[in-house]
């Protein structure tokens, strides 16, 4: 181990990646402090323990971490500093990201593809007993010790949870670049034909930077014999002067999921907002109404409002409500216990009159498939007031409730069939009543297949509804006023009573 | 949370106006194709969908006929049954221009008429329940006897209903056509009066010169005969 050590040394290799080429494993070595590494990286050079700015001595040997290393640029050095760990805790402070579990990805420069396969073959042609047949999968991955070193510090600054390999929601991507270097993989776009295909067409799109990605990159290096790499490429590569800098630290929360159900109160209320022709019509909408403070709660970037089924503008939602869904995109604050949400509820609650939400929770985003279940396969129930053409008797409406299991045959209706495509579809209505009014009025009470157009039942829509309410009763019949009783669907969970 | 019941004064208060009238908003052609009194109406909604449908002018109605047959073969090459619309766009769907026939209909007495669409758009259909009821046509000409339902280019439809009568507008034709009806009917029976007259005249004197003497006081009662006979002409106007 001595001699392949001290060759590393001296070409410009840092502790951490002395021990990776050295083959070590064990994590807990990386773990040690900068001071301690280096001490361990003396030991085996066999070189004692000297200041490691002594200028007279063996200055060819002493790789301090002030100067970059050959192998990982910087990297497992000046990234792993507290400075910089402290860097990546400030901007978690500054964008108030909290979580409960946090993991981490790395990002290098692609130019390190071509470095470690350089001290690779170095290594195999100057000790050639000791790594002929060992490939760069022997060599410990940087990204492992970058994560070794640094996860566990990270957990105590962030007060996050973390552990090696273990997938969590909130990711902590950091992408490093190094200029100097930024060059050093152009070679092979001519030295390998057969990976950079030089279809001129191509080529003029392309530039440099979108051909060589790393799967390019890596397939262009295997494509090289030893002997052809080692003619392209300095082995070991040249010593650099700059640090790898770490040009964009970026956090990725996945997707919250918050649901609950929404009653309409108000007729002149969209569910989103509408705009028609470039201009806003009414001040608000249901999901604007429910999903604004979530949003801030969440401190999300977006939100994705989502319901099982809609109501129009001019139509009350009673009963226990229609189920929502809110996707919040980019939270950065991810864990909110039950207790906030009911706050947040009765918050939503207390500022409008129009609607009123229920049974808020966070749900997983498998539960969040429920809810479209819930719009195509559940039953919806009806109140409808109509006007009839002629004048009617209670008696009249008796033949309501003999009808069950109605099918309609519904066309397009005429008021979205400007974006909607033509078609014909079979509907249920499962029962009905009439509750009567006057003799030009009742109240029709129904239950149907999820789908169904009621208004078009009612009035017929040109005929293009059949049997509608208006052949059933072979009079003129109109709606007047629609309400939505109840939304047959057990999702989400009852949280309120 | 108990939500508030509507009242039904509240809502006869306002005057109680129908689907068509909530959502459509009506276009006229009158004489449809330079035929006399062959009136549409299409009705546009809201969301620029538009429905051609008859209008109560049309002699279809106006005359009071019943209504045997409606063919959508309207060429020899062209059905409108064969119209097939794919996805939203209606793509695939037959363009119609203001002078494409979308029907002919018969009537029991014989008489036939070629509806027209009076604008310019796709076809998304025509009312095949026309086939099995075709006395909806002018039982319920604005609702299950409509004609047929034409998508205007995007943006357009606006445009071709400008082009249509306003609901006043057609109002005002339709009075000018009465009382251009009237003038004419008039205008007959006045021209025939005139030319009885003057044959009974010829035919019953001998002497002219006695006759233009005699002709002024012979024809004490034949005038004021004729004169009433001029009134109860100008009573019998026919209707438009």
């Amino acid at each position: 181990m001595l001699a392949p050590a001290r060759s590393l040394r001296e070409a410009g290799c840092c502790p951490c990646c002395l021990l990776r080429f050295l083959g070590e494993k064990d994590c807990h070595i990386y773990q040690k402090s900068a001071e301690e590494l280096q001490t361990v990286a003396h030991i085996l050079c066999n070189q004692p323990q000297g200041n490691a700015d002594s200028a007279t001595g063996d200055n060819k040997c002493v790789n301090t971490d002030d100067i970059p290393c050959i192998a990982c640029l910087g990297i497992l050095q000046h990234g792993c500093s507290e400075e910089f760990l402290d860097r990546i805790q400030s901007k978690m402070e500054e964008e108030c990201y909290k979580s409960q579990l946090f993991s981490l990805s790395l990002m290098t420069p692609i130019q390190l593809l071509v470095r470690e396969h350089a001290v690779m073959l170095f290594l195999r042609e100057r000790f050639s007993d000791l790594y002929t047949g060992q490939s760069i999968d022997k060599v410990t991955s940087m990204k492992d010790v970058y994560k070794w070193r640094c996860g566990p510090r990270l957990k105590d600054k962030l007060n996050m949870e973390y552990h090696h390999q273990v997938e969590s929601p909130f990711l902590i991507q950091l992408m490093f670049e190094h200029k100097e270097t930024e060059t050093e993989c152009s070679f092979l776009i001519s030295a390998c034909p057969k990976v950079f295909p030089t279809n001129s067409r191509k080529r003029k799109r392309d530039s440099e930077q979108t051909v060589l990605n790393r799967t390019s990159v890596t397939r262009a290096i295997s494509s090289l014999s030893e002997s052809k790499f080692m003619s392209l490429v300095r082995c070991p590569p040249e010593k650099v002067d700059t640090m790898c800098r770490c040009q964009e630290l970026t956090c990725y929360h996945e997707a919250v999921f918050v649901a609950g159900r929404y009653n309409k109160y108000s007729r002149t209320l969209s569910q989103t907002p509408w705009v028609v022709d470039g201009e806003r019509r009414g001040e608000t909408s249901v999901s604007e109404l429910i999903c604004t403070r979530i949003k801030a709660m969440f401190m999300a970037q977006e939100y994705r409002f989502s319901s099982a089924g809609r109501e129009d503008v001019d139509v009350r939602t009673l009963g226990r409500g229609r189920p929502f869904l809110v996707e919040l995109i980019q939270p950065h604050i991810s864990d909110v216990p039950p207790d906030k949400m009911k706050l947040l509820q009765q918050e939503i609650n207390s500022g409008t009159t129009d609607i009123a939400i229920r049974d808020l929770q966070v749900v997983s985003r498998e539960e969040s498939g429920k809810l479209k279940v819930g719009e195509t396969e559940k039953t919806k129930s009806y109140s409808a007031l109509v006007r009839v053409e002629k004048p009617i008797q209670p008696d009249d409406l008796k033949f309501l409730e003999e009808i069950t299991d109605l099918t309609l045959a519904q066309k397009t209706p005429i008021r979205v069939i400007h974006r909607r495509p033509l078609a014909s579809r079979d509907r249920v209505i499962h029962n009905m009543s009439g509750e009567y009014i006057d003799s030009q009025h009742f109240r029709l009470h129904l239950k149907t297949q999820a789908g169904t157009y009621i208004k078009e039942f009612v009035h017929g829509d040109f005929g293009r509804t059949q049997p509608s309410l208006s052949t059933l009763m072979h009079m003129d019949t109109d709606i007047l006023e629609l309400d939505v009783e109840s939304v047959d669907v057990d999702w989400p969970k009852t949280i309120d009573e | 949370m108990d939500a508030p019941i509507s009242k039904m004064a509240d809502l006869e208060g306002k005057a109680y106006r129908t689907v068509v009238d909530r959502y459509y908003t009506p276009g006229y052609r009158t004489d449809v194709q330079g035929r006399h009194r062959e009136d549409l109406c299409i009705l546009q909604h809201s969301n620029k969908v538009c429905i051609v449908t008859l209008a109560a002018s049309h002699p279809l109605m106006a005359d009071g006929k019943t209504v045997a047959r409606v063919d959508f073969q309207v060429t020899e090459k062209v059905n409108r049954l064969d119209n097939k619309v794919i996805g939203k766009g209606k793509r695939g769907a037959q363009w119609l221009q203001e002078s494409s026939p979308l029907c002919r209909v018969t009537c029991t007495d014989n008489t036939e008429f070629t509806l027209y669409s009076c604008i310019k758009g796709k076809l998304v259909e025509v009312n095949e329940n026309l086939i099995n009821s075709p006395q909806l046509l002018t039982e319920k000409p604005s609702s299950e006897g409509y004609i047929a339902i034409v998508l205007p280019k995007f943006g357009e439809s606006d445009k071709e209903m400008a082009r249509l009568l306003s609901q006043q507008q057609y109002q005002d034709a339709l009075e000018r056509r009465g009382r251009e009806a009237t003038s004419e009917a008039r205008e007959r029976d006045l021209v025939q009066a005139r030319s009885k007259m003057e044959e009974e005249e010829s035919s019953s004197s001998t002497d002219p010169g006695k006759d233009q003497a005699g002709g002024s006081k012979d024809s004490g009662d034949e005038p004021n005969q004729k004169r009433a006979k001029l009134e109860v002409t100008d009573k019998e106007q026919p209707s438009s």
